[in-house]
């Protein structure tokens, strides 16, 4: 919509070596996740008993698992799955914790306290058992647990974006497009979203990384990704029994990418929420409503 | 009279993304023990920046060149300890706007008492007494129970004298006051100026006297410096009672009271809004009470009051961002009591009437070019050709004074005169027959003002644009209106024209508004009609 978190993440790469490192590494992950058929060595589901539990070779520089299969070529193609429930999770909190958290700072009145309310009953929902209960009714897989999740995460954020787009409600220049006979619809979209769009993508990183341990979560419990699929959560699951017999990889690649994506995320999330002032040029702002120069 | 303070060819450059930026250039002055100097300047001229120094609290990274001396010691190279003393003991700071520059969580005693027990060693009860007493000298009514409550529970011109008391409290020898009054009322600043300078002169203090008001300064002080660009000018700037003194406008438009030719006719107006009392309990505070006036084709009325006087509630509801209680506002002959409705009618009322805000940096969209804000109110009303709408956007520009360069500009990159001159073109962009001017010039500097003020009086004489003009300050009603209206607590107090009004006041209250106003040869005076 914006290219400004894109500019400002690259401005705050370029301050910071800890960032820059993330987003190569985001970057790298996305690249393999969309070409892990034209990069990956191995098929990920070809079994072959016979080379089960190998050590790092130069064919197989991960190792392979209990089935022989390549954990390289596992772990690439997992980046996949791994990526795209999350990114589902946040395409849904977005539709509708946006809209419904929009519409409720831009009525007000009643329409503001129905939406809190509701806002409020899905508070009460966890999102794990929810994923659960939707596993039982929509069947195993990637879209029952990423749904519930999604919904899960829908309060948290509008009820940010709530109150921050009350606050944008309020300024002046929101009354001087309302006064200028501005539809409804386009102050809200052209000069209220903007405004809090800054805190929305800081929001979506954080989410992203809460939505990727979720998920694996969920995958690790059996409930998500089936094999022969490799889900790093499920390749986590699959390689626990293996952990005991002394042969780690097959739980520890999927385990650490994990782990880093999710790292990578969460700096660059706190990153742009440290830095969504600068996007602006808060500072000028500080002197409002004050009646001398 | 030995030199208490002294600055010697004082620099400070601040850095910024091109390299180091001079604030500063070769400041130096002096202030004599008990003499008040005033510190003059408009926003931007190194004024604030002057008193951090003093103080020694300037922003991280900025480079300072020359000498700052305090009873003969130098304060840029005092060690931590020394800092500390000096500024316990030697020196106080009084800031713009009180509120924020307390801690609102804590009682005002506690506030006041902190520093006494702190960095004078005090016991709480001998604290407590001394700033009870402070109190009493500041003019703050019923010390012992304004020590229990908040801040909050204050109202601004209280608070400015508790923030005064607060730093007469470790007994320093130089009082910085920086803009003390600029965010009250001209009647309460008027009482706080006449305090603070009994309380200088009976304590025999010094005062650096920071204002954008060269007349009030005047009133207070024995000399006064007058600032631009970070240096010393000899030069006088613009005065607020310069504005005052500008010979009267002549009517554009005979008044009228027949309802033929009026743009805007509001008759018994009221609204209400629902407030908490301290008991807990729900009732109703009227803002707006049995409010009717009638502006004409082409003229301009001034509603003047005070804040909290009912003003800017009227405006909102002029212009449909509040609905009213009670009464009727009718625009060109076309009642405006309930909210429009669907698209159509919206793009109507618009062509109607237009407001400009105060708040000249959150009037304009931060994200959009100021050219975008003009084509996006002519697109909704014109739908002009990508060449019109061009030439329309070159014409307002041209019209409020600003460059062509300007249309792709964001606002954050403009002073606030060019912003409010940007709010004024999108305003104007649609043709409105009204336009409702909210305190537009209030948040600016006085020579700014003076500018829009005349550019207003020009667009109205080349458009025929009615004005409602809303202020605080009766001294800048007279460019631009030939009728005003006085408003108390929400009801009229006075009303005629503005000749009549500003020569010869007839209610007590109006009288004490325009006294109130600093201009030569002017003295704060403590008022006895209303309470700070």
């Amino acid at each position: 919509m914006t290219p400004q978190p894109v500019r400002a993440l690259l401005h705050a790469a370029s301050r910071n070596r800890l960032t820059a490192a993330c987003v190569v590494f985001l970057a790298l992950v996305v690249l393999v996740a969309v070409f892990a058929p034209l990069l990956a060595p191995h098929s990920p589901t070809e079994v072959n008993l016979s080379s089960a539990y190998l050590g790092p070779t130069l064919e197989h520089p991960l190792g392979t698992d209990a089935s022989g299969r390549d954990i390289l070529s596992r772990v690439m193609w997992g980046a996949r799955s791994s990526l795209l429930g999350p990114l589902g999770v946040i395409a849904l909190a977005l539709a509708f914790g946006v809209s419904i958290a929009l519409a409720a700072a831009w009525f007000g009145g009643w329409v503001d306290t129905g939406i809190s309310a509701v806002i409020d009953v899905l508070f009460s929902f966890p999102g794990l058992l929810l994923a659960i209960v939707a596993v039982a009714v929509f069947g195993v897989g990637l879209l029952a647990p990423a749904l519930a999740i999604g919904i899960a995460y829908t309060p948290i954020m509008a009820r940010i974006v709530r109150s921050s787009a009350l606050r944008e409600r309020e300024l002046p220049y929101i009354a001087a497009a309302s006064v200028l006979g501005l539809p409804a619809r386009r102050i809200v979209w052209r000069h209220l979203l903007p405004g809090v769009w800054p805190l929305i993508v800081a929001q979506v990183t954080v989410m992203f990384g809460y939505a990727t341990i979720d998920l694996a979560a969920i995958s690790f419990l059996g409930l998500g990704q089936q094999p022969p699929s490799s889900d790093w959560g499920l390749m986590v699951a699959e390689g626990r029994p293996a952990i005991l017999a002394g042969h780690s990889a097959q739980a520890l690649y999927p385990g650490i990418a994990l782990v880093l994506v999710v790292l990578c995320v969460m700096v660059l999330g706190r990153r742009l929420g440290d830095r969504a002032d600068d996007w602006e040029g808060v500072a000028p702002r500080l002197s409002r409503g004050r009646r001398g120069p | 009279m030995s030199a208490l303070l002294e600055l010697d060819r004082l620099r400070v450059a601040l850095p910024a993304r091109e390299g180091p930026r001079a604030v500063l250039r070769d400041v130096s002055f002096g202030v004599a023990e008990g003499e008040a100097v005033g510190l003059v300047g408009a926003s931007g001229s190194g004024k604030t920046m002057t008193a951090r120094a003093i103080v020694r609290l300037l922003p991280p990274g900025a480079e300072v060149g020359g000498a700052i001396r305090f009873g003969g010691r130098s304060v840029l190279d005092m060690d931590r300890e020394a800092l500390l003393r000096y500024r316990a003991g030697d020196v106080a700071m009084v800031f713009q706007d009180p509120r924020t520059h307390i801690n609102p969580v804590r009682r005002v005693g506690d506030f006041l008492c902190e520093a006494l027990v702190l960095t004078q060693g005090m016991g709480r009860a001998a604290a407590t007494a001394k700033v009870t007493r402070l109190l009493g000298e500041t003019g703050v009514e019923e010390p012992e129970r304004r020590l229990r409550q908040y801040p909050h529970e204050l109202s601004g011109g209280q608070l400015q004298r508790v923030m005064i008391a607060a730093a007469l409290a470790c007994e320093p020898k130089l009082l910085i006051a920086d803009e003390p009054t600029t965010a009250l009322d001209v009647t309460t600043q008027s009482e706080v100026m006449a305090m603070l300078d009994e309380v200088r002169r009976a304590r025999g203090l010094a005062l650096l006297f920071i204002t954008h008001d060269l007349d009030l300064a005047a009133a207070v002080c024995e000399r006064t410096v007058v600032m631009r660009e970070g240096a010393i000018v000899r030069e006088r700037p613009v005065a607020r009672g310069d504005l005052l003194q500008q010979p009267a406008q002549t009517a554009a438009t005979p008044l009228s009271e027949s309802s033929e030719s009026s743009v805007l006719e509001v008759s018994g107006l009221c609204k209400a809004f629902r407030v908490r009392g301290e008991d807990g309990r729900r009732s109703d505070f009227l803002a707006v009470e049995d409010v009717s006036f009638a502006v004409p084709a082409g003229g301009s009325l001034a509603i003047v009051g005070e804040s909290g006087s009912g003003k800017t509630t009227i405006a909102r509801m002029i212009v449909g961002l509040q609905g009213p209680t009670a009464g009727t506002i009718t625009l060109l002959g076309r009642p405006r009591s309930r909210p429009p409705r669907g698209a159509s009618e919206r793009r109507i009322r618009g062509r109607e009437a237009q407001i400009v805000f105060q708040d000249n940096y959150s009037s304009l969209d931060p994200r959009q070019r100021v050219g975008d804000a003009l084509g996006e109110a002519l697109d909704l009303h014109f739908r002009p050709t990508p060449a019109e709408r061009r030439r329309r956007v070159a014409e307002l520009l041209d019209g409020v004074g600003l460059k062509q360069e300007h249309a792709s500009a964001l606002p954050r990159t403009l002073s606030g005169g060019e912003r409010q001159r940007a709010a004024l073109a999108r305003a104007l962009a649609v043709e409105p027959r009204l336009l409702v001017l909210d305190e537009a010039v209030s948040s600016l500097d006085v020579s700014t003002q003076a500018q829009i003020l005349d550019l207003l009086a020009a667009i109205r004489a080349a458009t025929g644009t009615a004005y409602v003009f809303i202020s605080h300050d009766l001294a800048v009603v007279r460019r631009v209106s030939e009728e005003v209206l006085v408003l108390r607590q929400g009801r009229i107090v006075e009303r005629g024209a503005t000749q009549r009004i500003l020569a010869a006041p007839s209610d007590p209250y109006t009288r004490l508004l325009l006294d109130s106003v600093p201009r030569p040869g002017w003295k704060p005076r403590r008022l006895a009609t209303t309470s700070a």
